[in-house]
């Protein structure tokens, strides 16, 4: 059994006669101890699915599909059930490290609060598991940090600090959406040095959601491109980069800036814009963007088609 | 007589207490295109802002044109400011929500040429449009029914209006997907290249710099560690801080090789708690290779290379690093 099954996932939003589509049929499976990478420019679906898959969408989101952790389905679940499975065997890290922390709680209180709440630790237990989770991100001087607040910290240490938090409830999942994207890139290198690693001593799977291609190759061991909210396409990582199938994915690694190599003379992008959340699609999101589309790809949606772990969502997809 | 446009002069600039820059030194030739790195908190923004005359200047000089930017006032002031455009990271946010696209292209012809005619002006618009590559149908529109791009395209058009020497674009493509970031640089670049409108890019992207600038600055802390034409810097970075920035970009490796193996990063930690030193060189507690030397006096920006060939203008190659003879690793044949 998967230990992340989503299934058909719908999510949309109706306001004022607006109909936004955020994720338009999205299936996805997690193995226990796996990475997966979720690829997308703004506007995706990739931060709706995250939202889905920790059943932390607001009441306001229309969904339909499953979703279902461990075998059990997220969806309806209550939400006193939902908050017991977060912070502990389901954990998440967002991309805003500063709002994700109590401004005026210390940095200690924060963390041993995990253990105090869902193990019900006695306090002296809970701010040892806090000082030994600060350790085992890298912080030297972790007594430092336990009596510190957060604003008192950098981005980087922020983060860090939350995927402490992330371990201490022994997850089995980590679900980190944009983790690096706030960061300047020395400070992002090291967050995901310590995402691989604390990945690899817990075994714990990891959804790595990222608008960067780079960044989520380093860690996963396949990577799903989202497009519009759809799926178009997924495969193993290394197959993925060197032979992708879907024109989307495969333009979108063109765009990759170099830092190796000599520079190009121009730099390559992609012509137009994602279409917007709140028009209806017709046929391929992408084919307005699209070289390769043909008639057929303005009428007809291209279904996610090929084996579970590479699959490609195109009516022309390259060899 | 120098073919700088702007030249900046041991420039210094105060918050308050705070040193946000401290003794920058530049210059941009005449259609020339430079880049300024730097990780947040660099003084990258407040660099672009006090070039704009839009924060107060503590100390140094700058001047455009041969003219003291940062001690004219009033009339003189204004005409050379239209000689000096701006735009921001945040093109959403830089557009007036009430105005359509149309007005916020004309309102800064109206300043430029007021006498300019209606019809002469909606015509002067429609061809800003059409040269940051929009129709001339957008010209009705909001900036909220426009994507993040097509606002970044009005924001170069507005600030194309009063046809500047001298764009300032601070971090103009950070806030894009990048399948959108190349469409906005080769825009830069053909302004550039056409109408001969020399570029500061300001920006945390080493790669976006390095595909369209001819010149790199590298910031921290308020101060210039390295300048160097880009091919050098990136071939030859001779401070250890230019290093650790160009071994953490992340790297994505294709045609057979394998997905890279990840760089050892920069190990430190930089803390708003903790800030740079106030003595010393700026990089020294993240710095492997710092000595007591670091410490004792702030390095002075020295020439790696001779003096600029003909064919090559602009700056030597400069680095502000005590060790940098030593450090610098021995070039390949």
């Amino acid at each position: 059994m998967a230990l992340l099954d989503i299934e058909g996932l719908e999510v949309r939003y109706e306001t004022a006669g607006r109909r936004v589509e955020a994720v338009r049929g999205v299936s996805l499976r997690l193995e226990e101890g796996e990475c997966v990478g979720i690829v997308g420019e703004s506007g995706a679906g990739k931060t709706q699915l995250c939202l889905a898959s920790a059943g932390l969408l607001p009441p306001t989101a229309r969904v339909s599909g499953r979703v279902r952790f461990d075998g059990e389905e997220l969806l309806q679940a209550p939400p006193a059930r939902l908050e017991r499975l977060r912070g502990a065997a389901l954990a998440l890290v967002f991309q805003d490290p500063g709002s994700a922390l109590t401004p005026h709680l210390r940095i200690g209180e924060q963390l041993a609060e995990v253990r105090t709440v869902h193990r019900r630790a006695t306090r002296r237990a809970a701010w040892q598991a806090a000082h030994a989770a600060l350790v085992r991100v890298g912080f030297a001087a972790p007594e430092r940090v336990l009596a510190q607040f957060p604003h008192e910290l950098s981005g980087g240490q922020c983060q860090r600090v939350l995927i402490a938090m992330a371990l201490l409830g022994e997850p089995r999942l980590l679900i980190a959406d944009e983790p690096t994207s706030a960061l300047d890139v020395t400070v992002q290198a090291q967050v995901l040095v310590l995402l691989e690693s604390v990945r690899a001593s817990a075994g714990l799977a990891l959804l790595l959601v990222s608008h960067d291609i780079a960044v989520v190759a380093r860690l996963a061991e396949r990577i799903v491109v989202m497009y519009a909210g759809r799926v178009v396409e997924s495969a193993p990582t290394r197959r993925l980069i060197e032979a992708p199938r879907h024109p989307y994915s495969a333009q979108l690694l063109e765009c990759v800036p170099q830092a190796r190599g000599a520079p190009p003379s121009r730099m390559p992008f992609i012509p137009g814009v994602p279409p917007r959340a709140d028009v209806a699609i017709a046929g391929c999101a992408f084919a307005p963007r699209c070289a390769r589309a043909a008639e057929r790809c303005r009428r007809e949606t291209p279904p996610l088609s090929g084996a579970a772990r590479a699959a490609v969502a195109c009516h022309f997809p390259l060899p | 007589m120098s073919t700088a446009l702007l030249e900046v002069c041991d420039l210094s600039v105060r918050l308050g207490a705070t040193p946000v820059l401290s003794g920058v030194s530049f210059e941009i030739e005449t259609r020339g295109r430079v880049g300024l790195v730097g990780e947040s908190g660099a003084g990258k923004s407040t660099l672009a802002r006090a070039l704009a005359r839009l924060v107060p200047v503590s100390g140094g000089e700058v001047r455009f044109a041969g003219l003291p930017l940062n001690r004219l006032e009033g009339a003189a002031l204004r005409a050379l400011r239209r000689e000096l455009q701006i735009i921001f990271q945040q093109p959403t946010a830089s557009l007036d929500p009430h105005l359509t696209i149309g007005e916020s292209v004309a309102e800064p012809l109206g300043l430029v040429r007021p006498a300019l005619p209606r019809a002469a002006r909606r015509q002067r618009v429609d061809e800003l449009l059409a040269r940051v590559g929009l129709g001339a149908h957008l010209a009705m529109r909001y900036p909220r029914e426009l994507s993040g791009g097509e606002c970044q395209r009005v924001a170069i058009a507005r600030a194309l209006a009063p046809a500047p020497r001298l764009l300032l674009c601070d971090e103009p493509v950070s806030a894009l997907d990048v399948s959108i970031q190349g469409q906005i640089i080769n825009l830069l670049a053909d302004v550039n290249a056409q109408e001969g409108t020399a570029l500061l890019l300001i920006s945390h992207d080493l790669a976006v710099v390095r595909s369209l600038c001819e010149r790199v600055i590298v910031l921290l802390a308020g101060r210039v560690l390295e300048v160097a034409r880009t091919a050098e810097l990136f071939a030859a970075p001779a401070h250890p801080y230019t290093r650790a920035l160009i071994a953490a970009l992340p790297v994505l490796e294709r045609e057979g090789r394998s997905v890279s193996s990840p760089v050892a990063p920069d190990q430190s930690l930089p803390s708003p708690s903790a800030p740079p030193e106030a003595s010393g060189c700026v990089y020294r507690a993240r710095c492997p290779h710092a000595i007591d030397a670091c410490a004792r006096s702030v390095p002075v920006l020295e020439a790696v290379t001779a003096e600029p060939r003909s064919s090559s203008p602009g700056e030597p190659h400069r680095v502000a690093c005590v060790r940098w003879r030593e450090l610098r690793p021995v070039a390949s044949a």
